[in-house]
């Protein structure tokens, strides 16, 4: 398990959106099996604060990108899960077409300042 | 006695608990169950489990506020509401809010039939919200002292 990475808060906003829709493009999911997703595929660099990602799955519910349906836990607990829609399915497309262009981009600056 | 349900059941309303948003109150619930299990099968008891639960949720004050900034503007309003019933309902007794009540009707009514200015109607802005405030507090007040006394007579009651 490596350790944890330390991105600055507005990155760390900007990439929660990308993480999320594709942890979900995956299967439905809930809030608690989300973060320990990030986590595991992360290897343990990634740890978001468990009680904020509520807020931003709210919001791509509201941004129509996801839906939540009311489901039941193993053990009988009412259990809020999430799935993706289709303008998520698109917004995640477009997400990691910016995110490859920026990556690029970097990449390619890195490369310019090595040479120089 | 530590009992974790009602622990659970107050963090997850004094965090999300606003009106409309019972489905998210049961979400942040399961969430804090998941981690309470987790914590105890490291060897914690309810107690400590339950506090590194709140703990790995994140700080109280940016939670309520990340939570509030999802409600809309009627939400926000009756919020505000709320919370200064509370406020007011911890200040005061029922006599005194009834008081206070009476007295702004009066001055009230008392203002709308003299000669009314401007200033009088700006004052009417303010006071009549905060009369309907003092008055829902006074009802709300009443009913936690009846509930008070009931529960004092009969403490096996639930």
């Amino acid at each position: 398990m490596t350790s944890p990475i330390d991105i600055p808060k507005d990155l760390m906003a900007a990439s929660a959106t990308p993480l999320i829709l594709a942890i979900l493009a995956k299967g439905d999911s809930y809030g608690y099996a989300i973060i320990r997703d990030i986590a595991v595929i992360s290897d343990g660099a990634l740890q978001w604060e468990d009680g904020m990602l509520y807020p931003i799955l709210h919001r791509l519910e509201k941004r129509k990108l996801i839906e939540s349906y009311a489901g039941q836990a193993p053990n009988g607990r009412k259990r809020k899960y999430y799935r993706l829609q289709r303008i998520g399915r698109r917004e995640l497309t477009t997400q990691r077409q910016l995110w490859e262009r920026l990556h690029n981009l970097i990449k390619t600056l890195g490369a310019d300042v090595a040479h120089a | 006695m530590f009992e974790l349900d009602r622990a659970v059941r107050d963090y997850a309303h004094e965090i999300a608990g606003h009106c409309a948003a019972s489905v998210n109150v049961a979400e942040l619930k399961d969430h804090l169950y998941c981690l309470i299990e987790r914590y105890q099968e490291t060897g914690l008891d309810e107690q400590s489990a339950f506090a590194a639960a709140v703990s790995s949720l994140g700080e109280r004050g940016d939670l309520r506020a990340a939570y509030e900034a999802d409600l809309s503007w009627p939400q926000r309003l009756l919020r505000w509401d709320q919370r200064w019933q509370r406020r007011l309902i911890g200040r005061f007794s029922t006599r005194q809010l009834t008081t206070i009540v009476v007295l702004y009707s009066l001055l009230c009514a008392g203002l709308i039939l003299a000669r009314p200015t401007w200033l009088t109607w700006v004052f009417l802005v303010w006071a009549l919200p905060t009369v309907t405030l003092c008055s829902d507090a006074r009802i709300q007040r009443a009913e936690y002292d009846f509930l008070r006394r009931l529960f004092r007579r009969n403490p096996n009651a639930r």
